[in-house]
């Protein structure tokens, strides 16, 4: 039997080993494709447009919008407006003050230049204010060219902003910038991409692999020193009820979620090397983390599919456990426990969410904190209580922070270790009762593992895809009045919400109604009848049939709404 | 006989299995450090515009504890020295004429030179020179904080 599990792992552990292999090697030799195009963007003459490369990059889009706007000012080279760059132009207008365009005495169709004329862009020394190239493409969109201010598109300002860069020779033609990677590239220093970020399948190799050899180390310790202690044995006994461990009953729902739990832990832990708790600079230590650490992007993603993967199993563990009438005592208490986690976990998912601290999660936060002021008596307190102050601002912040990686993490996970303690005292997942003279089919440990490193293997393959082919969330950093910016929409999780918000009183539909969901289903088990023993362990017993339908009611409620806000 | 084939079978495959895991950990620990490789750019600024030259302190002494240095002006011209102590690299306060680190104890006189321990080197010595326009500029060189 373990040399049956030890094939069954070498296989997958062989073809990650060989894939990363070939994929780490493809990083050593990954220099810039495109790098050949920018250096060959040509230096003009002041009279003739720019000519075209193709493909053009960025910068050379960047190239031509500068000679059609912003040249004759701040010179071919972005030297500025210098008495030489002055020479180049007809004789009756080098003096742009004196010759009756800019001056004082400028027509209405131009305008007044200031004295000092237009600042270098690529001298040394050059654009001392800006640190970083969201904070020069931002400016540039706001307040660039300078009649009539505003012209340009969001899309020619970052342009602008990637052969600015070129020009200082600063910029990297992998990298297309945008609001949602500008803030980790600096204006003053080289851009260094990590290179290519697929070989982090080698990062998840360590955590499949380990993790499957760790176990597969404990299952073949001798069953004498295990009779006792170890918390791996109390949830893995010698032998265990065949029926316990079907993935047709289970759907393997609670294990997976201890798996993403698992990940999340880990991979929250090497975020938490980078990310920066202040609100300016948040949402660039996440830039920096998604486009310059070395598989930063990789563990970020890993972090947020998880995430959202465990609220999706924790749901699937909800109905396993309603539509099996799983709940009946003894397993009531643990049934509550459940409930309190999943509500912990979206609170847990909410304050992770929060701390992007950027433009998309500017309405969450805002609604999210002010339904709490709507709830009558503690509300101003309670509100007051979780974001720090009178408004959102840096206490907020560091206050979910806090939260998230330390105050419902801890709750989290001493609960959970109290719920998957529970299913043993409980007698174990609810299962067929002993019939008299009828012999039980009995799995020893090692099969139960087996199972368990499967259905691990199986999530984390699926884990990986989700993270390398669809990227989490991003949005540009937070700025003034940016109102208009903001997505207006909540996370996922909470979209049922937000879709019943609309209904009215918010107090009502955005904290009675929810809370009272959770509470009903709390309730099941006490108010309702139960399933009766003889009927455990099968799916739909009659026993609680009233309690399937208000359960499966309620959460195929949220499922709709969350699907009608999602469609929205 | 077939039980000693299913033996060393059971052992290649426990050496194999061993083998595999201790490369994907290898691989995997690579990753890692790669992650927390990552240096974030920037350094120290090394030269300092200590303002004109003609406006010098009448003490004919300057601290400056952003830097952190002293910089005093001598008949000969100014003369600068770091405040780094060189032991591990707290700030030296002024002690009378001599120099004291808070740390740990060590002194060092007007002219940086050690006078008792555990430092063993004396203060650098740092260039200070007045440039075209009058200012005074410090250069520390690349040894500060």
């Amino acid at each position: 039997m373990g040399s049956r599990l030890r094939i069954f792992l070498i296989i997958p552990a062989v073809l990650i080993l060989v894939g990363g292999l070939v994929l780490f090697s493809g990083t050593v030799s990954a220099t810039s494709p495109s790098q050949q195009n920018l250096l060959t963007t040509p230096i003009y003459d002041r009279p003739g447009p720019v000519p075209t490369v193709y493909p053009p990059s960025q910068a050379d889009n960047g190239a031509q919008v500068y000679w059609g706007m912003c040249q004759d000012c701040h010179g071919d080279q972005g030297q500025g407006l210098d008495a030489e760059w002055r020479s180049t132009f007809a004789p009756v207008i080098r003096d742009c003050w004196g010759s009756g365009c800019h001056g004082e005495d400028a027509p209405e169709n131009s305008f007044i230049l200031p004295e000092a004329g237009a600042p270098a862009l690529a001298v040394p020394g050059a654009l001392p204010q800006f640190s970083t190239a969201f904070e020069l493409g931002s400016y540039i969109h706001q307040n660039m060219p300078f009649s009539p201010t505003g012209s340009l598109t969001e899309d020619q300002a970052w342009e602008l902003t990637a052969y600015i860069l070129y020009l200082n020779h600063k910029g990297s033609p992998e990298l297309t910038l945008s609001g949602t990677n500008s803030a980790a590239i600096q204006v003053h220093q080289e851009v260094k991409l990590p290179g290519l970020e697929l070989p982090g399948i080698l990062l998840l190799s360590l955590f499949l692999i380990i993790a499957a050899g760790y176990i597969g180390q404990l299952s073949r310790q001798p069953a004498a020193e295990s009779s006792r202690g170890n918390f791996y044995h109390h949830l893995h006994p010698a032998t265990v009820p065949e029926a316990q461990s079907k993935f047709s009953f289970t759907l393997g729902a609670g294990g997976l979620a201890v798996f993403f739990s698992l990940v999340l832990l880990i991979t929250g832990a090497l975020e938490m090397y980078y990310y920066l708790p202040t609100p300016s600079g948040a949402a660039e230590s996440i830039q920096v983390l998604t486009n310059i650490i070395p598989y930063g992007n990789l563990i970020r993603n890993l972090h947020y599919w998880s995430a959202q993967l465990l609220v999706v199993t924790i749901m699937v563990h909800l109905v396993r456990i309603i539509l099996t009438g799983a709940y009946a005592p003894p397993r009531r208490l643990n049934f509550l426990l459940g409930l309190i986690l999943l509500v912990l976990i979206l609170l847990l998912d909410f304050t992770g969410y929060v701390l992007r601290w950027d433009e998309g999660i500017r309405w969450a936060l805002v609604v999210g904190t002010n339904l709490l002021k709507t709830i009558p008596g503690i509300g101003e307190g309670l509100y007051r209580f979780v974001i720090g102050g009178p408004e959102p601002d840096a206490p907020t912040l560091i206050r979910f922070y806090a939260w998230h990686i330390f105050g419902l993490t801890l709750a989290v996970t001493g609960i959970t270790a109290w719920h998957i303690f529970r299913v043993r005292r409980d007698g174990g997942i609810s299962a067929p009762p002993a019939v008299r003279g009828e012999k039980i089919n009995r799995i020893p440990r090692s099969e139960l593992l087996k199972k368990e490193v499967l259905a691990m293997i199986i999530a984390g393959v699926i884990l990986l895809l989700l993270s390398v082919l669809v990227p989490a969330p991003i949005d540009q950093p937070l700025v003034e009045n940016g109102a208009q910016v903001g997505d207006s929409r909540a996370p996922w999780f909470f979209l049922w919400i937000q879709e019943t918000l609309q209904y009215g009183d918010p107090f009502f539909w955005g904290v009675v109604l929810p809370l009272g969901a959770v509470i009903l289903l709390g309730l099941l088990p006490y108010i309702l009848p139960n399933a009766k023993k003889e009927e455990w362990g099968r799916w739909l017993p009659s026993g609680n049939r009233l309690g399937q339908i208000i359960g499966i009611t309620i959460i195929a409620i949220i499922f709709l709404l969350t699907l009608l806000g999602w469609l929205r | 006989m077939t039980e000693e084939i299913s033996f060393s079978r059971s052992k290649f495959l426990q050496l194999s299995f061993k083998l595999v895991l201790g490369l994907a950990g290898i691989l995997g620990l690579g990753g890692l450090v790669r992650y927390f490789s990552h240096q974030p750019a920037g350094q120290t600024p090394t030269i300092y515009d200590l303002g004109l030259a003609a406006d010098f302190p009448a003490s004919g002494e300057l601290v400056r504890l952003d830097i952190p240095a002293i910089i005093y002006k001598t008949k000969d011209g100014f003369q600068a020295y770091s405040l780094v102590c060189t032991h591990l690299g707290c700030t030296v306060e002024e002690d009378g004429e001599n120099f004291r680190c808070p740390c740990h104890g060590s002194q060092f006189d007007h002219d940086g030179r050690v006078l008792k321990g555990p430092a063993t080197e004396k203060l650098p010595t740092l260039s200070v020179t007045v440039s075209e326009n009058g200012s005074l500029i410090l250069n520390t060189g690349g040894g500060g904080k």
